[in-house]
């Protein structure tokens, strides 16, 4: 029967820890890193759904609509509501009531001018702007 | 019965060739590739790849969101691996397929992902799916609508060989 039999103990233990500075060489080797891309995708804002005008007084218009979405489904933040010239189809400034963005999903503007108007709703996110509705069917004042 | 004795400088010699030897083995574990391996294989691993993504992301970040990031892992080697962890790149740009004006207001941050345990089996590739690691501020310009954005990151991953 063979037996290997190392001279003094302090040789055991420096190849003990040569055997140990080997192994944990070798562990640290089944770590590494790659460099690359990883892909993410946005949505997108919806179309505006058709609002819908009404004449409430004298020189009133209150405008609703339906709640429009992100392209997955999620809420949008709010709505810029449009007026048009339904004669001429240009474009006028709003009222006060229905300026900046609208939360809501309604609003009434106020002592509009004479006229035909078409009014129209475009979904908000952010800086985001969906497709700007269709236009209403016309209200006269 | 048979003895064999070792002399104090044999000792010696071989403790130092087998320090060269682990040394060898860390330097060719980090030029090889980046993957993961078992130890007696390391100097022989191939380099995990990573590519196009875009085609398996689901279109769901908006600003004020979070959503998960895609990444297509290949790993060339005889046995599995694991990815631990997807961090950001220094100095990382994220770019869309929007062109420069989505480019230059993306609002798009990624946060990084350690503790990770994606497999990837030997010779397979994978796409794999980092949870809600991007986030989209209110800063993102409207023609980022619709944007595939490219995230540059790190991707480190382990031996997982039974």
């Amino acid at each position: 029967m063979a037996v290997g039999r190392v001279r003094n103990t302090s040789s055991a233990a420096a190849l003990a820890v040569v055997a140990l500075l080997v192994t944990a060489s070798a562990q640290a080797a089944w770590t590494a890193t790659r460099t690359g891309a990883a892909y993410s995708h946005a949505t997108s804002v919806g179309q505006g759904v058709t609002p819908t005008a009404t004449k409430v007084t004298g020189k009133d218009i209150r405008l609703t609509w339906t709640a429009a979405t992100l392209t997955n489904g999620a809420g949008v933040g709010g709505y810029l509501v449009r007026r048009y010239n339904a004669l001429t189809g240009t474009e006028v400034a709003i009222t006060a009531n229905c300026s900046g963005t609208i939360a809501a999903l309604t609003c009434t503007e106020s002592n509009v001018a004479k006229g035909s108007w078409q009014l129209t709703v475009t979904p908000l996110l952010a800086n985001w702007r969906g497709t700007e509705s269709l236009k209403s069917p016309a209200v006269t004042i | 019965m048979l003895t064999i004795t070792i002399s104090r400088k044999a000792v010696f010699f071989a403790a130092a060739a087998a320090a060269v030897l682990a040394t060898g083995v860390g330097i060719a574990a980090w030029s090889t590739s980046g993957s993961g391996n078992g130890y007696a294989k390391a100097a022989t691993a191939s380099a995990l790849t990573l590519s196009d993504a875009s085609a398996s992301t689901s279109a769901d970040l908006y600003p004020g969101a979070t959503s998960d990031v895609k990444v297509k892992v290949t790993n060339p080697n005889q046995f599995p691996v694991k990815v631990t962890s997807v961090t950001l790149q220094a100095a990382a740009v994220v770019t869309s397929d929007k062109g420069a004006a989505c480019n230059a207001s993306t609002g798009v941050t990624f946060t990084d992902k350690t503790g990770l345990s994606l497999s990837v089996a030997a010779g397979a590739t994978a796409t794999l799916t980092v949870p809600a690691a991007a986030a989209m501020s209110n800063a993102s310009d409207n023609s980022c609508q619709g944007a595939i954005f490219s995230i540059p990151v790190n991707v480190t991953a382990i031996s997982d060989a039974p």
